[in-house]
């Protein structure tokens, strides 16, 4: 392509066109719209509770950040993690294993991966207006044998859904789904959430008898959301999914994925989920600064690395020595914290500890993980 | 439908929230999906346990005794000390009062 023809379509674009194909065009040119992505860590890079996750098959289980596998009911069982295996030009993918097989699925049986994104991040989209615009996601999938699975967009704002089936075969292959507009029901401009995107691996009768419409939005029934010709993943303990480059962006057009640094993943990432410690990652880890508020009780304020989408939940390991404090020249190690809610916020948090630990008070003193298990997470997921 | 409250096994109220399972803290703020979670188990039928049981009560201030008490030791040692080394007398009443601390430590 000529300069020429770049300054060309440039030119079209400070015109004010906005059409997809001009957009491919300056796809094509390099010139795609920064932050087009609407997913945070598509290609699977951030992984911050851990690589693997085994005998998954009921709830809601987070592994690689933001996405998360859920179901309920059935005997099946899978593993989920963090895969080196991917097309070219990324190093992740989310792989799903069957652990568990089970060839006679209940009529209540639901099984899925899913990705769950804010309202007021979707507000581009302008759904519920006269002026609503067209969506794709796309993504790359690879299978251990051809299957079908469904991807559907669940609005929770205005219980609508609207459904496509893809493809999965043995190689590598990008799925490009484009989803009509929708110009009922507004997403709400705020921090819950707005829609899910689940990517249905298995559903029993109750989701599959009804009428499955693909590409198009209708107020949510339960039998409509799924395709009647979804695979089983649990009919083979042989079953594995893998999917990695995950792009949600406006318009019918799929535009190369937008790859970003594994810094600016893990930041946006970090809004959902962060590790506030970790003696696994850095043995002597520090939480931060801590004073004695009286002769047996220790705070520390913890500043997060970035502001969370609201006040998280703290999860704390516990055991014998598991942290210490130094100060006034001596040290001394305790077994855990207690989260004050109350006095923390999105932006910071505040621990106490006041059964282990002994001193003077307005003593301060730097205070650190003492033990490779010793762990302090922050969760503030949709 | 996937019942979001199924992986609480056990909750104690705290101060501002929650105590899930014994180890994860989660504030009164319903915007916060695992006290969504939370509410819809108690929603269910479920009373969240108080927040310390009356041993646990007295088991705590047992604990913050033997902290108070040992700081007390820890800040008053070099009397003993002094007298080891000089044979200058501890004064009666931080005798007295180590011999407390002491005594009230289990």
């Amino acid at each position: 392509m000529s300069k020429a023809r770049n300054l060309s379509l440039l030119s079209t674009v400070e015109a004010g066109a906005t059409t997809d194909q001009t957009k491919a065009d300056l796809n094509a040119i390099g010139v795609s719209g920064g932050r087009k992505n609407l997913i945070i860590n598509g290609a699977m890079q951030v992984a911050q509770r851990g690589t693997s996750l085994t005998g998954l098959h009921n709830n809601t289980n987070y592994l690689i950040d933001r996405f998360s596998f859920g179901g309920a009911t059935s005997s099946v069982r899978l593993t989920m993690s963090q895969d080196s295996d991917g097309p070219a030009g990324f190093a992740n993918s989310l792989k799903l294993d069957c652990t568990t097989a089970d060839t006679s699925i209940a009529a209540g049986d639901e099984h899925y991966f899913q990705y769950r994104v804010e309202g007021q991040d979707l507000q581009r989209l302008k759904k519920g207006t006269s002026s609503a615009e067209s969506m794709t996601l796309s993504f790359y999938v690879k299978g251990n044998a051809a299957a079908t699975y469904t991807a559907e967009f669940y609005d929770a704002d205005n219980n609508r859904q609207n459904g496509q089936t893809f493809n999965v075969t043995t190689s590598w292959n990008r799925v490009t789904l484009t989803y009509a507009p929708d110009t009922t029901g507004a997403y709400t401009d705020d921090n819950t959430i707005g829609v899910y995107i689940v990517f249905w691996i298995n559903a029993g009768s109750n989701h599959t008898s009804g009428t499955f419409t693909s590409n198009t939005w209708a107020a949510s029934v339960t039998a409509n959301r799924v395709s009647s010709s979804n695979t089983s993943f649990f009919d083979s303990t042989a079953r594995t999914l893998n999917i990695t480059g995950v792009q949600l962006e406006v318009g019918s057009t799929a535009t190369d994925f937008e790859h970003r640094s594994y810094g600016e993943e893990l930041a946006l990432c970090q809004r959902y989920f962060q590790k506030v410690a970790s003696g696994a990652d850095t043995a002597a880890s520090t939480l931060g600064i801590g004073a004695m508020y009286t002769s047996a009780q220790l705070h520390v304020v913890i500043d997060l690395a970035v502001t969370m989408r609201v006040k998280p939940s703290v999860t704390i390991a516990s055991g014998s020595g598991y942290y210490i404090m130094y100060r006034a020249a001596s040290s001394d190690s305790h077994d855990d914290y207690i989260y004050d809610s109350g006095s923390s916020a999105s932006n910071r948090i505040e621990l106490y500890n006041n059964t282990d630990i002994g001193g003077s008070a307005g003593h301060a003193g730097m205070v650190r993980c003492n033990n490779t298990n010793a762990l302090i997470t922050a969760d503030a997921e949709l | 439908m996937e019942n979001q409250a199924a992986w609480i096994i056990s909750c104690k109220l705290q101060d501002s929230g929650y105590l899930i399972n014994g180890n994860m803290g989660v504030p009164n703020d319903p915007a916060n999906r695992d006290c969504a979670d939370v509410l819809q188990w108690i929603a269910e039928g479920n009373t969240p346990a108080p927040e310390f049981t009356d041993a646990e009560i007295a088991a705590n201030t047992q604990a913050e005794t033997n902290a108070t008490s040992q700081a007390y030791l820890d800040s008053t040692d070099w009397y003993v000390t002094r007298h080891a080394e000089t044979a200058e007398a501890v004064p009666s009443d931080v005798t007295t009062a180590r011999a407390a601390a002491r005594e009230a430590i289990v």
